[in-house]
């Protein structure tokens, strides 16, 4: 029955992504279509979920299935589905499957598929879910309402922490997959895992050479600490893969220039607010990008641009900490208590912060074995080998990040490196993936064995 | 703006038009076999790199090598006891006495790591009150931390019977029960024993 429901409620949210990616005007090849609209998909049935607790209905299979039907409806209103445009995909010479190709699809299957089965059979086992977003969803399902006895009785009891308040995607991801019936949920965190991965080969092959593309998803995969978390239920994960999907259409779209890409990105940036609140913080710096990149402050429709740019995830964000927590749920949240304005010692501070995010956490190699120094030694390769900048965008998007957690360390009394520079460091991952895919060097690399292989 | 994109639109073809052109000849079949090998040795040499060989030989083949008995054991019972073991196991023989309106009285985590951790060797002692009320569906607790006026709705509590450390489930049939509970519970400091290892110094520590 649980197959069943998964299989009914899924098709729905599938179908409702693919028709998001309709109703944009860019060219995907199959599998990074499949990829874009699950995930999407995914996302928009988190705010469906919202949705229906919004308007007061029942938290429950049936409503969440009827919502997301009237969704699908909607979204095919103006633009009806249409047979042809959706299986019209771009497919070229390149991107057909080459035989040698298949070591590195094993490997990341095999990786893929132990990772899936631990997703799914173990319950969940982290202390931070089972107090937080999990305690929420399975109460949620329970008495059919996010108000439930969790944020009414409990802190009538004991203090809840800020584990039930975190940013909500993971959350409502449990909720949906227990209404989907399954006892643990988890298995959302598979399917963006598995579509992320879906959609990095697949875009990595139409750039670079397929052996260098495999190498790249596998020096991904094979990155242990990030490895666990694909099967332990948290936040941190699927946020670094918005983040690295929001950013790599940002980098698409400064390159091209085409809406498509510029609404691609300010949805994945959005899910990865909706999935971390801290990633708000970053995204102003996305919006002064995009008014440097056009060089023009008189131009109208760039200022709409970097404004709406930053003003989607913002919306999350008060969707969630204002409306939500706050006026609904009346959830005891602190976070201003907790920023400090404590300057002395400042350049002291700073050094020995960077010094410990890097030695704490970016140089520990048991957490990222080769997954941190290596991109970093090929990344400086190609910035003095090559001299090239080509796709540094990724990397300024690292060192944005970097530079924010700093600066939340240094202001923020909760904030640790141990374990949110630990998480958060999450994010440099697949920009370092991507950026390496689009690097000068690669890109040589490429063609030589392309032309070596044809000639 | 539209200018410009049509512009990359178009230096796009282009270049992906020049690099058809070598794409359209045939790969070399020889070539093609050598890619195979190449592919099979760079795989090779990435895993027996010595970080990637200690995570796939520590963790990857552990985890493959457990699939097939656990392919065996799908019950959702076997896999709740598995992963949250011992104090999943008490959590469910307190549920089973208990009821919704009942509350529960937990003693501070020393009390139990003092009397029972020769027994339970609990990696995460479960005693924490959200975590009790994540396995419990809907049974409240209280501890020591709680108001007075809290405390006087607890109608069962776990304690550990002296001769045997068992730990057993009370029924808090009177105010003296209580108050003779409160007073032992009091003894000891609250805190989380977030590992096994930090539980164990502890129990060294108070049963010498």
């Amino acid at each position: 029955m649980s197959i069943l429901k998964f299989i009914l409620g899924f098709t729905v949210l599938f179908l409702s992504g693919n028709a998001i990616l309709n109703r944009l005007k860019a060219s995907f090849s199959i599998l990074e279509k499949i990829s874009l609209a699950g995930i999407l998909g995914l996302g928009l049935g988190t705010f469906e979920i919202i949705l229906i607790e919004s308007i007061s209905l029942p938290v429950n299979y049936i409503y969440f299935i009827i919502t997301s039907m009237a969704v699908l409806v909607l979204l095919n209103i103006q633009k009806p589905f249409n047979f042809h445009h959706a299986l019209n995909f771009s497919a070229s010479k390149e991107e057909r499957f080459r035989s040698y190709e298949i070591y590195y699809v094993l490997s990341i299957f095999v990786l893929f598929i132990i990772s899936a089965w631990r997703c799914y059979y173990f319950p969940i086992t982290p202390y931070d879910s089972r107090v937080g977003i999990d305690l929420v969803a399975k109460y949620a399902v329970a008495e059919e309402t996010i108000k439930s006895s969790v944020f009414t009785i409990l802190p009538k009891y004991h203090f809840l922490g800020n584990q039930p308040i975190y940013a909500p995607f993971a959350m409502l991801m449990q909720i949906i997959f227990r209404l989907f019936g399954f006892p643990f949920g988890k298995l959302w965190l598979t399917l963006i895992f598995l579509f992320f991965l879906m959609f990095a080969y697949s875009r990595f092959r139409k750039v670079i050479h397929p052996t260098l593309a495999g190498f790249l998803i596998i020096l991904f995969l094979v990155i242990p600490e990030l490895y666990a978390y694909t099967f332990l239920i948290q936040t941190d994960y699927s946020n670094a893969l918005f983040m690295g999907l929001g950013v790599f259409f940002f980098y698409e779209f400064y390159k091209h220039r085409f809406n498509s890409y510029f609404w691609l990105s300010v949805m994945f940036i959005t899910l990865a607010c909706w999935t971390r609140t801290e990633t708000i913080f970053f995204i102003p710096f996305g919006s002064l990008i995009i008014l440097w990149m056009y060089q023009t402050l008189k131009d109208i429709i760039v200022w709409k641009k970097a404004v709406l740019f930053s003003l989607f995830p913002l919306l999350t964000i008060i969707l969630w900490n204002i409306i939500y927590l706050k006026l609904y749920l009346h959830a005891d949240t602190e976070t201003v208590n907790k920023i400090t304005f404590d300057f002395s010692n400042y350049f002291e501070r700073v050094t020995s912060n960077i010094a410990n995010m890097f030695d704490r956490v970016l140089f520990v190699h048991n957490y990222w074995s080769y997954g941190f120094i290596g991109p970093l030694i090929l990344s400086g390769i190609n910035i003095i080998g090559y001299k090239s900048l080509k796709g540094s965008m990724f990397l300024l998007w690292a060192l944005i990040i970097f530079f924010m957690f700093l600066v939340f360390l240094l202001h923020i009394k909760d904030v640790t490196i141990a374990n949110t520079f630990r998480r958060g460091a999450f994010k440099f991952f697949p920009l370092l993936i991507f950026y390496l895919a689009y690097s000068r060097m690669f890109q040589k690399l490429s063609e030589k064995i392309t032309n070596w292989e044809h000639q | 703006m539209a200018k410009q994109s049509k512009k990359h639109k178009a230096k796009t073809k282009n270049s992906a038009r020049q690099k058809n052109t070598n794409l359209n000849n045939t790969p070399n079949g020889f070539k093609v076999f050598l890619l195979h090998i190449i592919s099979i040795v760079a795989l090779f040499i990435f895993a027996n790199l010595p970080m990637n060989q200690k995570w796939l030989k520590g963790r990857i083949q552990k985890y493959l090598s457990n699939i097939p008995k656990q392919l065996n054991q799908l019950d959702f019972e076997t896999r709740k006891k598995k992963k949250w073991g011992y104090d999943y196991a008490i959590m469910k023989f307190i549920k089973k006495k208990m009821t919704l309106s009942d509350t529960l009285l937990v003693p501070p985590s020393p009390y139990l790591v003092e009397k029972t951790f020769h027994k339970t060797k609990s990696q995460h002692f479960w005693v924490k009150p959200r975590v009790f009320y994540y396995h419990s569906n809907g049974i409240f607790n209280v501890d020591i931390e709680n108001a007075d006026s809290t405390l006087q709705k607890a109608t069962h509590a776990i304690y550990v019977n002296n001769k045997k450390n068992n730990i057993r489930l009370i029924k808090i049939k009177n105010p003296v029960i209580r108050k003779k509970l409160l007073n032992t519970f009091n003894q000891y400091e609250i805190r989380t024993f977030w590992s096994k290892r930090e539980a164990y110094k502890y129990y060294k520590k108070h049963n010498q």
